[in-house]
């Protein structure tokens, strides 16, 4: 039964006493409620979303361009060192190895400078990188050429050189702060969206809650059970607040599985890259020097061992874990022909000591580096993967996020609209 | 319809352009073992005795063809079906390097499964360096080789030392081009003074034009593969461009030819084992490279082909065998020591482009040669 009164004038006061008004009165603020709920969870998706594309965009390929950088600075002064110690013009392989590397580095440079985003210390950091790597290879070459003279300058533009790569705020150094910078942002964006989330649900309840005593009002008005369309309505909201709770707790899922199957391993990775580099470079040091003291400790080698052990121990698949051993096999092998360089310097064979150290002792180097990088950029895939799922949660989302409340929206008004038809 | 070699170099370019959105396995492929497998390799890499040695070893059935005759040919025929999204019907093909980064590139090369392959590790890091594949995740070398000047002294009349050597006159009409053109247009760059290994579009083109002009003065009297072989000891051919492996062989077998790494440098490459995406047998072709790097076995397959060997280890096995064995361990064409080492160019890279055109120019020589 419906009942018929008189259309009130629109100027009259009493239009807002009547039952349609009160009823459009409810439709208006449920559907104003819905629009800020609306507004919040795109603000939580957006959040989501821009989470997930600083970690694709920028984390992952600023920590593995930054040690790829590293990389090549590694295998530079290897080869530098190697051509350095051979002390002939003729050891082309080696000239052209780190002539590649020196040429490989402005790159990868670039794609850290790239990446980095907004951050200045970083930038600081890559600018000093930046200056640092032509004067490196300026050095590196003065230093051959007065090498292959006889002068006995080489030896201090090599140090020189040695410095500009592990000394105190060095290339070494300066992609360290960079490294962890992107580590410190990646905790940043593991909890990113987590307001904004919030706001969202709260937003959502609101609604939820005002729907709940509409459809309480409307019984009570009508005597009818149910309003259809404000049930649908209902059900957009309920449904928007499940999604966005399953988008904020997969997009956490991913996002620590990406950073404990193999984010951890890359920095762990890129630890242990330094780490070997710093070795070889005191291994040169000490043969160019003649200076068993320089030459790298028992220490420094349990150091590296000890990181292997962890590396093993953080694998996460049989196929990561071959990796890992044959990355163990390669420092092994490398360390082992430095004991035999440690062996001749102490035996006064310096000579000897650098042809090893320039034949099998860089070629084992080589092979160690090379894995190293070989190993982060499997690890790379694993985490894009990993990324990846998570932007895959994002992809209807934001579109979710504005089409249902605005669709519930539509419902409530729709709903309470076919109650206020019955009135005329 | 099949293509001309010609066709396909210039259809290669559009493949390449469509293959590059690909992308590689990320390497969590199961190793499901089927017992089968079916390798594509070159001619005379392998003992056939030495195949049935390996299942023996391993328990498979393994289907190996020697049908991979060039790289334009092999690419044609194997390779591109796969770049166009075929399954493959080979789980091991051996490309030269430079084709092999083609595949990586396009996405199209299993990831290794390193934990079935643990002599992984006894890659000699020389070939662990290519920027294209740092650290070897999707191809294992097979064999390295170079491409030097075999010829006969009887027919040469004295020593060939020179790559201008052969391009000498009293030479004309009887010297052998290599068909693979970075090895050719690389050797006329070494005769030119430029560095193969840092080629650019302008000492690539010289060293084209070069070799362009003594195929149509008829200076070069044939195109050679592995059949240069043939052209030496039938005397069709006094001196050519040749790989190593072949040339060491036939010095074996009769001592009037003669192989040299001539005074301007050899260009180096290697042949490599790769995967190709979606092959069938993926554990069963992990199986094989590891197999083919323990030392041991590399020492018997070095020995067969005589060609550089990749694998660490190999030559201490070779000298704790005495006899021949030891002998090929110091041989530098199956294992180069340094001053051999400092004279081999590896070709470089240019941009794609460029080396197509220039794949293109050279492949239109073969026409001089129908």
């Amino acid at each position: 039964m419906t009942a018929s009164v008189a259309r009130p004038s629109w100027l009259s006061p009493d239009r807002f006493r009547t039952t349609p008004a009160r009823l459009r009165t409810w439709s208006t603020v449920i559907s104003a409620l819905l629009i800020v709920a609306a507004i919040f969870a795109s603000f939580a998706t957006q959040a989501f979303i821009s989470s997930v594309d600083q970690v694709e965009r920028s984390t992952g390929p600023v920590l593995i361009s930054t040690q790829r950088l590293v990389g090549s600075i590694a295998e530079a002064d290897a080869a530098n060192t190697a051509v350095f110690l051979s002390g002939t013009a003729t050891d082309r392989q080696q000239q052209s190895l780190f002539e590649n590397a020196i040429s490989r580095a402005p790159q990868q440079l670039e794609d850290v400078s790239t990446g980095i985003g907004e951050d200045p210390e970083s930038h600081e950091a890559l600018k000093r990188v930046a200056s640092q790597l032509p004067e490196y290879a300026r050095l590196a070459e003065r230093a051959r050429t007065a090498n292959l003279a006889g002068d006995p300058t080489a030896v201090v533009d090599l140090q020189r050189a040695f410095e500009l790569v592990s000394g105190e705020n060095g290339m070494i150094d300066n992609t360290r702060i960079v490294t962890s910078r992107t580590q410190a942002g990646f905790d940043d964006d593991l909890s990113a969206g987590y307001l904004e989330w919030i706001g969202a649900m709260v937003a959502l309840a609101v609604s939820l809650l005002v729907l709940l005593l509409a459809q309480r009002n409307l019984r009570a008005r009508t005597r009818r059970t149910f309003n259809i369309p404000l049930v649908l309505a209902t059900f957009c909201v309920i449904g928007l607040a499940i999604w966005l709770s399953l988008a904020l707790v997969g997009r956490q899922a991913d996002l620590q599985s990406a950073q404990s199957e193999a984010y951890d391993s890359i920095a762990l990775t890129a630890e242990l890259q330094t780490l070997a580099f710093e070795y070889k470079t005191s291994e040169a040091l000490a043969i160019i020097n003649e200076d068993i003291d320089v030459f790298p400790s028992e220490e420094s080698n349990s150091v590296i061992e000890d990181r292997l052990d962890s590396l093993l121990t953080s694998a996460d698949s049989t196929r990561e874990e071959g990796a890992v051993a044959l990355l163990k096999a390669r420092w092994d092998r490398y360390e082992s022909t430095s004991s035999k360089v440690r062996s001749a310097l102490e035996a006064n064979g310096t000579s000897a000591a650098r042809s090893l150290a320039i034949t099998e002792g860089n070629a084992d180097f080589n092979g160690f580096n090379t894995t190293v990088e070989s190993v982060l950029l499997a690890n790379r895939d694993q985490f894009n993967d990993s990324v990846a799922s998570a932007s895959n949660r994002m992809r209807w989302l934001r579109l979710g996020a504005i089409f249902l409340p605005m669709l519930a929206a539509l419902l409530t008004l729709g709903g309470y609209q076919l109650r206020i038809n019955e009135y005329w | 319809m099949r293509f001309t070699r010609r066709q396909f170099i210039a259809a290669a370019g559009a493949m390449t352009a469509l293959g590059a959105c690909g992308r590689a396995g990320t390497g969590n492929r199961p190793l499901v073992r089927t017992g089968q497998l079916n390798v594509i390799n070159w001619a005379e890499y392998i003992d056939p005795a030495t195949i049935a040695k390996i299942e023996a070893a391993t328990g498979l059935s393994i289907d190996y063809r020697e049908v991979y005759v060039d790289n334009v040919s092999g690419v044609e025929e194997f390779i591109a079906p796969v770049l166009g999204g075929a399954t493959p019907t080979y789980d091991i093909i051996t490309p030269t390097f430079w084709v092999a980064d083609q595949i990586i590139e396009q996405g199209k090369a299993e990831p290794l499964p390193l934990e079935a392959i643990p002599n992984h590790v006894n890659i000699d890091p020389a070939y662990l360096i290519n920027d294209w594949d740092r650290g070897s995740r999707f191809q294992m070398p097979w064999q390295g080789g170079m491409t030097g000047i075999a010829y006969n002294p009887e027919l040469v009349d004295g020593e060939i030392s020179s790559i201008n050597d052969l391009f000498d006159s009293k030479l004309a009409g009887r010297v052998g081009l290599i068909g693979e053109m970075r090895e050719a247009v690389g050797l006329a760059m070494l005769s030119n003074g430029d560095d193969p290994s840092r080629p650019s579009a302008r000492t690539a083109r010289a060293g084209l034009a070069k070799i362009r002009q003594y195929v149509e003065n008829g200076h070069f009297n044939a195109i050679v593969f592995d059949d240069f072989v043939d052209f030496l000891t039938e005397g069709t051919l006094a001196a050519t461009m040749a790989w190593s492996g072949q040339a060491a062989a036939l010095q074996l077998e009769d001592e009037r030819f003669e192989f040299v790494i001539p005074t301007e440098g050899a260009i180096s490459w290697f042949d490599t084992m790769i995967m190709p995406l979606g092959a069938l047998n993926y554990a069963s072709a992990a199986e094989w490279m590891n197999w083919a790097y323990d030392p041991l076995n590399a020492a018997e397959i070095a020995a067969w082909n005589l060609y550089v060997c990749p694998v660490l280890g190999t030559q201490d096995v070779l000298r704790s065998q005495g006899g021949d064995s030891a002998a090929l361990a110091e041989n530098p064409l199956v294992f180069p020591d340094a001053d051999t080492r400092n004279r081999l160019f590896n070709w470089g890279t240019l941009d794609r482009e460029t080396e197509r055109s220039i794949e293109l120019e050279f492949d239109s020589l073969f026409d001089f040669f129908e």
